[in-house]
This record gives C-alpha cells, sequence and structure tokens, in this order.
C-alpha cells in the first residue's frame, strides 16, 4: 500500500504525543469546530513517543508548509513528572531556536519570532502541574459519569491490588469494555463516538488555551 | 568531495547556499522548484571549458525544438531569462572554491577559438554580435576568463585567457536520467577498461542484485558498433540496450562508480525505472560503492519509496552519516531555500511518515 506521508496543511497545529492524543485531539478540534469555525483552522500531528519531541521538531521545521505555520501547541503526558515533562518541551523548543523561557510553564504562550509556541501537559489543563497521563484527563470527563461511576468502583479495587505498571490506561480502558458502545476502542475512537464531555469545565479550558493561540497567532 | 554550494541567478536560484554536503545527497521538492537546475548547475561549473555544455544541458530537458534560439542557447540559464546580471555558481571542494560566472558581453572581436562544438541543431543566420557570453573560472588560485561565441561554422566555440597555462583537473562528472542514453561505444569502453582493471566481476555482482539470471557481461562488434551484452540463465546472450530502463540506469551508475573513482553523479529522477522493492538495493549498492570509489553521488527525486529506500539502506549499512536530503522550495519571499534533513533526522522522519518531498 502506497506511503501516504503527513502534511502540513493548515498554520495552526497541535503537536500530539502519540496517536492516540491525535486522534483525541481531532475529534476535539471537530466538536469545537461544530460551534466555532475558527478552530477548523487546527491541525493535529503525531510527533511520537515523549522522547521523541527533540527529534521530531528539527524535521518539523523543514518540512514544506512550516512557512506558513503560525502558532504550535505542543501536547503531552506528564507522566510521573510533570515538571520533568514541561522542562523536557521547553529544551526540545529551545534547541532549534525559539527561544522560550526556561521559566515559562504550560497554558502560557510565546512568540518565538513570526510563531506563537505554547505547550499544555496533560492531565491538568489549567496548571500543567499534575503528574498522570491523558487516560486520567478522560477518565475525568466521560460523558456518562454515573455509569462511569458504577463500572469503576467495581473494577478499581481490582486494579489496585494488581499493582499495574499504569493503571490509569487500565482503568480507562477496562470502564470502555464494559461497556456496550466502547468496548475495544481507543482513545480517539471513544471521542469520535462522544465517550467524553467536551462541554466539562476541564475541557473549556482547553478550548479557552487554543482560542488565544488563534487570536496570538493573528496579531 | 563537494562541501559547498553556492548558486546566483541560475533559472530559479538567487543567492542559494547549501553547506556541509554529504557525499549522497537526494534532492526533493515540488515540480519547478530546482531540482534539476541545482545539478545543472554543478555540471555547467565542471563542464564549462566544453563549448558544448549548453548542447548538453538542452538534450538533457529534451530541447529539440526546430531550429536553436538564442534563449534556447544560454539565456534560459540566465533566471528572468536577463542576461546582464551576473550568473555564478561556486562550489567548496576539498580545500578550494570553485566559481564559474557567466554574464552577457557586449564585445565582437573574436581571438583564436580554444575549441568548438557543433550544434545538433541549425543556429541562427543573423545573431547580434557572436552573441557573446563571457565567463570568468575560478579554481583555488588559478583563474581564466573568455567567452563563448557563436562561430560562423554552426558551431559554438570558447575563446579563454588563463592565468597559468595549466587549468587544474575536475573529477569525472556524469549525468543520469531516463532521457539520456549514453552511445553504445562510450558504454563499451567504459566497459573495457573495467575489463582491464579486473573489475568485470565486480560488476556483474552487483547487476546480479536486480536480476539474478545474469552469468556474465561481454563486449561485441555488430553492425559497426560495440555493445555490451549480457549473458542471462539458459545461456542466451542479450544486449543490454534492450534490456529494461532499470538495468540500463543501475549498469550506467556502477560502471561510471568503478572506472572514475571520486566522480560526481547526478541522477536525475532516481527512482525512473525502478520497482520499488529495488530502491533499497539500489542505494545500498550506491553507499558502498560511494564508500569503496570515494564517489559523489547528487540524485533528484519525487519518490517517497525511493526515499525511504535510501533510508533503510543508510540505517541496515550503517551509513546514515554520508546521506542527507535537501528538500528545495521557496520562502515567504519566494527565494528557494533548502531544507536539510540529516540522515538520522531523515530516518526519524520517514519513521515518522512526515512528508520530506
Amino acid at each position: 500500500m502506497a506511503i501516504k506521508p503527513e502534511e502540513i496543511k493548515k498554520s495552526n497545529i497541535i503537536l500530539c504525543e502519540g496517536a492516540d492524543c491525535k486522534h483525541y485531539v481531532i475529534s476535539l478540534l471537530n466538536a469545537f469546530g461544530a460551534e466555532d469555525e475558527r478552530f477548523k483552522e487546527y491541525q493535529a500531528m503525531n510527533f511520537g513517543g515523549i522522547n521523541e519531541l527533540r527529534k521530531y521538531l528539527p524535521n518539523f521545521v523543514n518540512m514544506e508548509g512550516y512557512e506558513r505555520v503560525k502558532t504550535i501547541t505542543i501536547i503531552r503526558d506528564a507522566e510521573a513528572s510533570a515538571e520533568s515533562a514541561r522542562k523536557s518541551v521547553i529544551d526540545s523548543l529551545n534547541e532549534i531556536g525559539f527561544d522560550v523561557p526556561l521559566q515559562a510553564k504550560a497554558g502560557d504562550f510565546h512568540r518565538a519570532g513570526a510563531r506563537t509556541v505554547g505547550f499544555l501537559i496533560l492531565p491538568d489543563i489549567k496548571s500543567g502541574s499534575e503528574d498522570g497521563t491523558l487516560e486520567d484527563l478522560c477518565l475525568r470527563t466521560l460523558a456518562r459519569a454515573s455509569d462511569a461511576d458504577e463500572i469503576l468502583s467495581a473494577v478499581n479495587p481490582m486494579i489496585d491490588r494488581l499493582k499495574l505498571k499504569r493503571p490509569h490506561k487500565n482503568r480507562l480502558h477496562a470502564y470502555f469494555s464494559l461497556t456496550d458502545e466502547y468496548v475495544a476502542l481507543k482513545i480517539g475512537e471513544a471521542a469520535a463516538v462522544h465517550a467524553f464531555d467536551f462541554g466539562c469545565p476541564e475541557i473549556l479550558e482547553l478550548k479557552c488555551f487554543l482560542s488565544r493561540m488563534l487570536s496570538a497567532g493573528i496579531e | 568531495m563537494i562541501t559547498e554550494l553556492y548558486i546566483d541567478n541560475l533559472r530559479c536560484f538567487r543567492d542559494f547556499t547549501l553547506r556541509d554536503i554529504t557525499p549522497v545527497v537526494l534532492v526533493s521538492g515540488r515540480n519547478n522548484a530546482g531540482k534539476s537546475t541545482l545539478l545543472e548547475g554543478v555540471f555547467l561549473l565542471f563542464d564549462h571549458a566544453d563549448p558544448g555544455v549548453f548542447f548538453k544541458l538542452n538534450a538533457w530537458r529534451d530541447n529539440q525544438m526546430i531550429g536553436m534560439t538564442p534563449q534556447l542557447l544560454w539565456e534560459h540559464l540566465f533566471s528572468g531569462m536577463d542576461m546582464t546580471g551576473e550568473l555564478k555558481v561556486e562550489v567548496g571542494k576539498d580545500g578550494k572554491r570553485l566559481t564559474l560566472s557567466l554574464q552577457k558581453d557586449g564585445g565582437t572581436a573574436v581571438a583564436a577559438l580554444e575549441s568548438m562544438a557543433n550544434s545538433p541543431l541549425p543556429l541562427p543566420a543573423a545573431v547580434e554580435n557572436l552573441y557573446p557570453l563571457k565567463f570568468s573560472y575560478t579554481h583555488g588560485d588559478y583563474e581564466e576568463s573568455g567567452r563563448y561565441v557563436i562561430a560562423p561554422t554552426q558551431s559554438v566555440g570558447v575563446e579563454c585567457t588563463p592565468v597559468r597555462s595549466v587549468r587544474p583537473a575536475l573529477e569525472h562528472m556524469y549525468y543520469i536520467s531516463q532521457s539520456v542514453r549514453e552511445p553504445a561505444n562510450v558504454i563499451s569502453e567504459r566497459f573495457g577498461r573495467l575489463m582491464l582493471a579486473d573489475r568485470k566481476d565486480r560488476l556483474i555482482e552487483a547487476l546480479r542484485f536486480m536480476d539474478d539470471g545474469i552469468t556474465d557481461l561481454f563486449s561485441i562488434m555488430s553492425g559497426g558498433v560495440n555493445r555490451v551484452y549480457a549473458k542471462t540463465a539458459g545461456g542466451v546472450k542479450m544486449p543490454l540496450c534492450v534490456m529494461g530502463d532499470g538495468i540500463n540506469k543501475l549498469l550506467t551508475t556502477l560502471m561510471c562508480m568503478l572506472d572514475a573513482p571520486g566522480c560526481v553523479l547526478l541522477i536525475d529522477e532516481a527512482e525512473n525505472g525502478f520497482h520499488y522493492s529495488f530502491h533499497k538495493k539500489f542505494w545500498n549498492l550506491v553507499f558502498n560503492m560511494t564508500k569503496e570509489t570515494g564517489c559523489q553521488v547528487f540524485a533528484t527525486t519525487h519518490s517517497y519509496e525511493c526515499i525511504s529506500g535510501a533510508v533503510e539502506a543508510a540505517v541496515d549499512g550503517k551509513n546514515s552519516g554520508i546521506l542527507s536530503c535537501v528538500r528545495l522550495g521557496p520562502d515567504k519571499n519566494r527565494k528557494i531555500t533548502p531544507h536539510v534533513f540529516s540522515g538520522e533526522s531523515l530516518a526519524f522522519a520517514v519513521e515518522a511518515e512526515l512528508e520530506v518531498r
């Protein structure tokens, strides 16, 4: 099958950690775009794993279409340390000359020449200071919260007892597997079929941030 | 080895600089981004002493129009076809700088012509003042200057005034493209040299990567023309020129590298003639030959499969350090600029399926 490489098609780019995050963000943008056409000016791209951003960015800036890019938003997981994640993103941006202040915080944005760059560290959209991952954010923003509570209250003791390496992933996918609608779906696929409440306060924080980035890119 | 390239006022190139050039360079970019022009610029510098260089450049572009015009001869090389500005090509090579500059000349008197090249097409009978194009060339401390003129004998000649009597020799430079097939006798002569140098088996070994039915190669004079033949499985003897484009392109590439160590190969549309499954093998051969012979390769491509094949071969053979990819594209001021992917970056980009063409 012919490869269809990823191109830069729009001027506002969200670089996402992994395919799941990318497809989740695509669903978010589709939901936001239904109410506000400006969100259709965003494109989500996948930069790979947490350690691949510093290799990805030098290639990204060499791609056709980069000359038209006005805003770059990076979304990645905090994993075990939100502070390490913050520093890693800043280092990766500065290695290719974006000159982001070392004390820059998640949720802020910075002018870097002709472009505006910003980043979010999940799961905490507002401050980026909480350890965890996209799955934690997803668990907090499930659309059918009451059903989820019932299911999770049954599976959580088992997950806690097993002392799994990535319990947040296990919890979310355990929830999916105990529903008819979301069983066997990945995060991005579940997002596309409205597994998550995109109108909840936390997601609205994300919407505000992306809206501010768009405005900053126009100035 | 060419390590730097500067081009100004050559077609779409204005003030264009490329540094840290690797032994194997892929050149990508959209149509009309200047991929073939970059190769032509390098060739023009290396082959400027031959007044027939302009005919060669036209032949590569398949300019087979009836009747030659000044526009087709050398005006088209200049940006905006304006010959009043200076066209410049400069390379950094082995610690020295080589520079060629061309510009329209107003003079009319012609001194002794150093060499002539017959035009393949009738030249215009009435051309303003011999239509001279002046040039200057430097190679380290060596300098020369002169003019190309349209001579009355339906040819282009060059008159040259060297500062020193001996022009430093340059490596062979070869242009390989689907649209250009070398004459049979040239191929045969090259093959003969390889036989004398006991390199025939090396050549057969490499060709078998494409067609493992080839068991031998030899040269035969037939119909007054010397041609290279392949002996295939079952004992069939077939002139290589009637075998596929791919095998001929592979043969030319390998023969040039083996016959002229240290040469520069300019391959236009490297993917042409090759099935997608052969790209990795081709580049593996190129990398090995490059290291073995010290040759340098500039190859344009539109093909992601070709780039992927080069990357796979580079990674497998631990040759990422000698590979790079230069994507040509206009910046916001429409100036063609290079976007360079190192071998390592290119490997990441291909694995991430990013568009690098």
